[in-house]
């Protein structure tokens, strides 16, 4: 009997609060959506029996990880808006008389409630994407599917001890938070809020100088490996930094402002100032997860959809010729004409033929001399290790068509990124003059996947090349490369595929042998090949991208929606009081608009400009991933920016509606 | 000529929703001279409330002619309305409203703020008048860091600050206990001794007895005076007490 009444209770509360407890319905059930769809996915047998599916379930995985924990603090963080503004009710039931226990079991039904239809409603939904989901990752991957329906009993397991979980948290810190207050505080705890807030110089000095070092690295970091490590270093630093300004920052600017009299008192900055230094107390954090959200949608759709776009132009980069076989060796003498007998012997209609040999070796170059010692190596220096490609003049010659000369003491030398100043290069106890510097070279594929600073070798012969491999090997007495002879070509005349032409070399594999330098392996990778992979790889980036921004645009929408319905209710009582002394209507409307507008898009500011000193190092990164299409990153990311600024400006037009229509009911 | 003449002032509140009205005020006229205490007393839901708020242009009457210092209220267009309060009217609420999100100091220089006056004037005005109200320790506080009575004594700060023709103040003394409540009265005492104009609305007999004269208001009209004269306070609380008694008791005035 008294059950249903608390039940009931329960019941009634939640559908008198509508206009607060929907919208949290509504992207709990999005969350458990999103949530059962990635995982389902992730797990899905038919992808993962496509070839380069499996980089999707993995990218997928990844994801769930980053769900999970974005679930936790999105359900959290928007649960606490609801509590807070329940206090109040809670403490009247208290104080006529409802003891705190019941009051417990009354949260207990409708957290309840809460959890049973986000999980009924997420899974339902996420039931229906999932197919759609699966279709489309199959287009991405340019599959074409079959029908039928596909339920994830896993995924549906995983969704309800998850959001179970989450809900038993939120329920346990509800409890405590009522345990801990006062029923006179919790009556008055509306009303704690509007004290105001203390300057806090430190914190917003520490924000400062985080934001500052985070921006600092950004656009400083030169070299891409670096800068994979920078990175998260940098997005630390610049969301500390943040939270901190738009907390304490803002409160420290707007109150050294308030000290200046001559300021303050005039009737426009008397009101703004004021009513500011109240919302950003409020809002603060909230403000600065949007910022941070919208920072976070802004660059995964840039660098996803960048990376969709330019794959044609990545693989072209990566790939000049069709075919290509690496033949790890170290007989040089032979290994051309072995490379050769296995195309004529199979009669493959290659075209454009390149080949020579190599052998590489890395280190630290100082004044021309190469360093070895790589203990010296960290990772401040990453970038400045370099590769030397030691080349025979004669197949430089013979790919280039040109007759140049060398002495065994000389070389030519060709630098991909900068030209090599000294006169000499020792390596070892080997050492050249340098007779000249190329500015060109023959098109080679190892440079273009290659991120470090390369230097390209011509030296007189294939002996030159043989006793760099020597002094490398003792050197680097047991991680050294092995001589290669590459051979490229295209074949697009031959009615075989790349991957069967590819194969035929397979032949010249020597896995025995007196000594290891015997043995011989070859490595085949071919364009087509490569495309797949890299189609599936980009597209499961793509994808994932897309899951997380339309979840970060969820808790953005909502932040945004609870901050309106919060301080609608809050200024109501504050502009009234100010009609009544005489503000004028017209002052006061555009007093509201320019402090809602600025609230408003101060974080798709900071989130501009957040973006823009990204960028640098994004376009780094991205070159680990073989993309250095900078222009392009450039479009798509201001494309993304303004669409975003769209699709934010339309959020914000349908939440300010709440607001203005709570403010103006009174007036 | 009157400081505030009211003509026949007609109010008739009608519904959206239901097709009944009612008449808050139906025929009400009075005057008020400059420098007078006025206090109006009457039944709850009388009209007072009513009245007050329409000779504080917050409301618009049915009709007849709202006249301050020979300008017909009625016919200020809403646009200057609210400067034109400001500049000539000061208000006392019942509930303060003070604005918790300015410190009492700001609070009492917001009209000021509003008639965009210099800094150093505003504060020039301000001293003397925290001085004389003793509220000069709480300035830099908050509204919710104060008790009522002093809350109430900020509110009067506020209202007094512009130099206003005239003070309105309903029920000023509602929220405040017997102690507060007398400060108050005195403050208010002290203002007229000033020559300050000041209109009341109250219940409470003991806050109708410090005015120089007390209308009563019955079913919309002004039903009858009573002129303070030569009467002490308390002499003064003995008459209203009677007054009130026998308008309870729904005698009629001869
Ligand atoms: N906004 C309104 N709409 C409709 N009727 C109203 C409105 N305001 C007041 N009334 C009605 O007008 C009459 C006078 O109300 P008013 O508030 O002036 O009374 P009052 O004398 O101030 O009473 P109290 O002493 O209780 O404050 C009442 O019958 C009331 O119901
Ligand atoms: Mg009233």
């Amino acid at each position: 009997m008294l059950k249903g009444f608390y039940f009931r209770l329960a019941v009634d509360h939640l559908k008198k609060n509508a206009k607060m407890f929907l919208p949290f319905l509504c992207s709990s059930s999005l969350t458990v959506m999103i949530f059962y769809l990635v995982y389902s996915l992730s797990h899905n047998e038919g992808l993962n029996s496509l070839a380069g599916g499996e980089y999707v379930q993995m990218l997928l995985s990844l994801g769930v990880g980053v769900i999970v924990i974005f679930s936790v603090i999105f359900l959290f963080y928007t649960h606490s808006f609801l509590m807070k503004r329940r206090k109040h009710e809670f403490g009247i039931y208290n104080i006529l008389g409802m003891e705190k226990k019941h009051i417990a079991r009354i949260i207990f039904y409708e957290t309840l409630m809460s959890l049973v239809l986000s999980l009924a409603l997420g899974i339902g939904a996420g039931i229906l994407f999932d197919k759609l989901s699966y279709l489309m990752i199959l287009r991405l991957l340019s599959y074409d599917a079959g029908l039928g329906f596909y339920i994830s009993g896993p995924g549906i397991f995983y969704s309800w001890i998850l959001f179970s979980l989450i809900y038993l948290l939120i329920y346990i810190f509800s409890l405590f938070q009522i345990q801990m207050t006062k029923p006179i505080d919790l009556i008055r705890s509306h009303q704690v809020g509007e004290k105001e807030p203390k300057t806090k110089w430190l914190l917003t000095f520490l924000g400062i100088v985080c934001l500052s070092i985070g921006y600092y690295l950004a656009v400083s970091i030169q070299d891409p490996l670096s800068a994979f490590t920078f990175f998260f270093i940098a997005v630390v630093l610049v969301v500390l930094g943040t939270y901190l300004l738009f907390t304490t920052g803002s409160i420290t600017l707007l109150k050294l402002l308030k000290k200046n009299k001559n300021y303050y008192y005039k009737t426009r900055h008397f009101i703004s100032l004021s009513n500011m230094i109240y919302r950003m107390k409020q809002n603060a954090i909230g403000l600065a997860n949007i910022c941070i959200l919208s920072t976070m949608v802004l660059v995964i759709l840039s660098t996803t959809l960048s990376l969709w776009m330019s794959i044609d132009s990545i693989i072209d980069s990566r790939f000049p010729r069709e075919v290509q076989i690496a033949m790890r060796g170290y007989d040089l003498a032979t290994s051309k004409e072995k490379l050769i007998s296995v195309l004529e012997s199979n009669e493959v209609k290659a075209e454009d033929i390149m080949l020579y040999r190599y052998s590489s070796i890395s280190g630290l170059l100082e004044e021309g001399n190469l360093n070895t010692d790589t203990s010296k190596a960290s990772l401040s220096n990453m970038g400045d290790v370099v590769s030397l490609y030691f080349i025979p003049l004669e197949d430089y010659n013979e790919s280039t068509h040109q007759h140049l000369t060398l002495n065994e003491d000389q070389a030519f030398v060709y630098g991909t990124d900068q030209t090599f100043k000294e006169d000499r290069l020792k390596v070892g106890d080997v050492s050249y003059q340098i007779k000249d510097t190329l500015s060109t070279f023959m098109d080679n594929q190892e440079e273009g996947s290659s991120i470090g600073n390369n230097y390209f070798v011509v030296v007189s012969d294939y002996e030159q090349v043989l006793q760099m491999q020597k002094i490398q090997e003792r050197l680097y007495a047991d991680s050294y490369n092995t001589p290669t002879t590459m051979l490229s070509f295209n074949c697009d005349q031959d009615h075989r595929s790349q991957e069967k032409i590819a194969s035929l070399f397979q032949v010249l594999n020597v896995d025995e042998g007196d000594t290891y330098q015997d043995l011989v392996y070859i490595y085949t990778s071919t364009k087509d090949s490569s495309y797949h992979d890299t189609l599936s790889l980009y597209a499961g980036f793509l994808f994932l991208g897309i899951f997380l921004s339309i979840l970060f645009i969820i808790a953005t929408v909502l932040i945004m929606y609870y901050k309106q319905i919060t301080e609608g209710l809050q200024d109501r009582q504050r502009f009234e009081i100010m009609a009544n002394v005489g503000l004028e209507k017209r002052e006061l409307k555009r007093s509201i608009n320019s402090q809602v507008l600025t609230v408003f898009f101060l974080p798709l500011l900071a989130a501009g400009i957040h973006l823009l000193f990204a960028f640098p190092l994004i376009d780094k990164l991205l070159r680990l991933l073989y993309f250095d299409d900078t222009k392009l990153f450039i479009q798509v990311s201001i494309g993304c920016f303004l669409i975003f600024v769209v699709v934010y400006s339309i959020v914000y037009l349908l939440t300010s509606k709440v607001y203005y229509g709570i403010v103006r009911r009174h007036g | 000529m009157s400081l505030l003449e009211v003509k026949n002032l007609k109010k008739v509140y009608t519904s959206r929703f239901s097709a009944n009205s009612v008449q808050a005020l139906k025929d009400v006229n009075l005057n008020v001279e400059k420098g007078e205490y006025v206090a109006i007393m009457g039944e709850s839901g009388s009209g007072k409330t009513t009245l007050l708020n329409i000779l504080a242009s917050l409301d618009r009457p049915t009709s007849g002619s709202v006249t301050l210092n020979g300008k017909d209220l009625t016919k200020i267009p809403d646009k200057m309305l609210a400067s034109y309060r400001r500049k000539n009217l000061g208000f006392v609420f019942q509930d303060f409203n003070l604005l918790n999100n300015f410190s009492n100091q700001d609070n009492i220089l917001l009209p000021l703020v509003l008639s965009n006056q210099k800094p150093k004037d505003m504060f020039r005005l301000l001293k003397p008048l925290a001085k004389q109200l003793g509220i000069t320790e709480i300035l830099s506080k908050y509204p919710y860091e104060i008790s009522g009575g002093q809350k109430q004594r900020v509110a009067v700060a506020r209202a007094v600050i512009t130099n206003p023709e005239l003070i309105l103040a309903d029920e000023p003394t509602g929220a405040l206990d017997s102690k507060s409540t007398e400060e108050l009265l005195m403050l208010f005492d002290q203002l007229n001794q000033n020559e300050q104009t000041i209109l009341m609305v109250t219940h409470s007999t003991k806050a109708a007895s410090h005015a120089k004269r007390v209308l009563f208001i019955k079913d919309g009209e002004v039903f009858h005076q009573i002129y303070r004269g030569d009467r002490t306070i308390d002499q003064m609380y003995e008459v209203i007490s009677d007054t009130l008694t026998l308008l309870a008791t729904g005698g009629r005035h001869a």
